[in-house]
């Protein structure tokens, strides 16, 4: 599956961003964390990063014992979305950790990202 | 009509604060619609703003402060025409420069803009650190600043943030702020819309 990934820059602030639908979305929350420290480990600054799960079917939840972290799972046809805007990285480089970070959120290492890079106008 | 352009870097609360006055100004019985503005492709603070039941617009893909500039007075004037509001709430990117937004704002509408602008005690040290110029331009021309996110701090962090920012905008109230903390607001946002 190939999903359109947008990446350009603006006052020095790398800018990726994507939204598509996949068939299922697993700890979303988890991937974001991930892909936040990868981030901080690569050297970068974080400005923001945020997303978008929705759901057109159930969540379901599971747990077996209270050691373990309750999985949720969304099946069935889920919209997400997400952008991350940091500092000191290349929009190229953001959006190989962003693509790592939805391939691990929806169980599908085979998802690829054909990038759009837009020209913006800037104050500086 | 009155416009009030809230400001801040990114990850401020900017969108939590919002949250909180357009409450506040529903509550009061003024007409509020939102004009919400995205540097990256995708919405996402539009999907929180919604499903709140808040009136609202988009602009993605671009700062209003720079090359969305048109499509932001396109939709003041839109807004003005369709409802004719108490208030447009306008959240800018965490990357704009609002002087700039008022500025355009005051050449087409004839209307000063209230900058409410939004600073994060969490991560202000380190921010400060790496872009004094951007936080500076931001915070500089506000009205009131809140500074958010106090309830994440110690109180020597908090002090050392209100120095700084006394010294960036001499003229601004400033306040220590937790957009969750769930204390009412009401003087404060009184104060400020007078």
């Amino acid at each position: 599956m190939k999903i359109d990934m947008h990446a350009h820059t603006h006052n020095g602030a790398s800018v990726v961003s994507t939204d598509f639908s996949a068939a299922k979305v697993r700890g979303f929350a988890e991937s974001i964390a991930a892909l936040a420290r990868e981030v901080e480990d690569y050297g970068a600054l974080i400005g923001h990063i945020k997303g978008y799960v929705e759901p057109s079917g159930a969540a379901t939840f599971s747990v077996t014992d209270a050691s373990t972290g309750v999985s949720v799972i969304y099946n069935t046809d889920v919209k997400l979305g997400l952008t991350a805007i940091c500092y000191n990285i290349t929009p190229e480089k953001l959006a190989d950790y962003v693509l790592t970070a939805l391939r691990e959120a929806t169980d599908n290492y085979a998802l690829e990202a054909e990038l759009c890079s837009e020209e913006h106008t800037e104050t500086i | 009509m009155k416009i009030i352009l809230i400001a801040g870097f990114l990850g401020s609360g900017k969108t939590s604060v919002l949250l909180k006055l357009a409450k506040y100004l529903t509550e009061s019985g003024a007409s509020a619609v939102i004009i919400e503005n995205e540097i990256g492709e995708v919405g996402v603070d539009d999907k929180l703003l919604r499903s709140a039941g808040l009136r609202m617009k988009e602009v993605f893909g671009g700062c209003i402060c720079c090359g969305s500039s048109g499509l932001l007075l396109d939709d003041i004037a839109s807004l003005r025409g369709e409802y004719n509001p108490d208030y447009i709430i306008i959240e800018a990117t965490g990357v704009a420069y609002p002087l700039e937004i008022r500025c355009n704002i005051a050449e087409q509408f004839g209307i000063r803009a209230a900058v409410l602008g939004i600073a994060d005690c969490s991560r202000w040290a380190r921010l400060w650190n790496a872009m004094p110029q951007l936080l500076g331009d931001q915070l500089g021309c506000a009205d009131l600043i809140l500074l958010n996110k106090c309830d994440l701090v110690s109180s020597e962090q908090k002090e050392a943030a209100l120095e700084i920012l006394k010294t960036v905008n001499p003229a601004a109230e400033i306040q220590c702020f937790s957009a969750i903390d769930g204390v009412d607001r009401t003087e404060l946002w009184k104060g400020f819309l007078v």
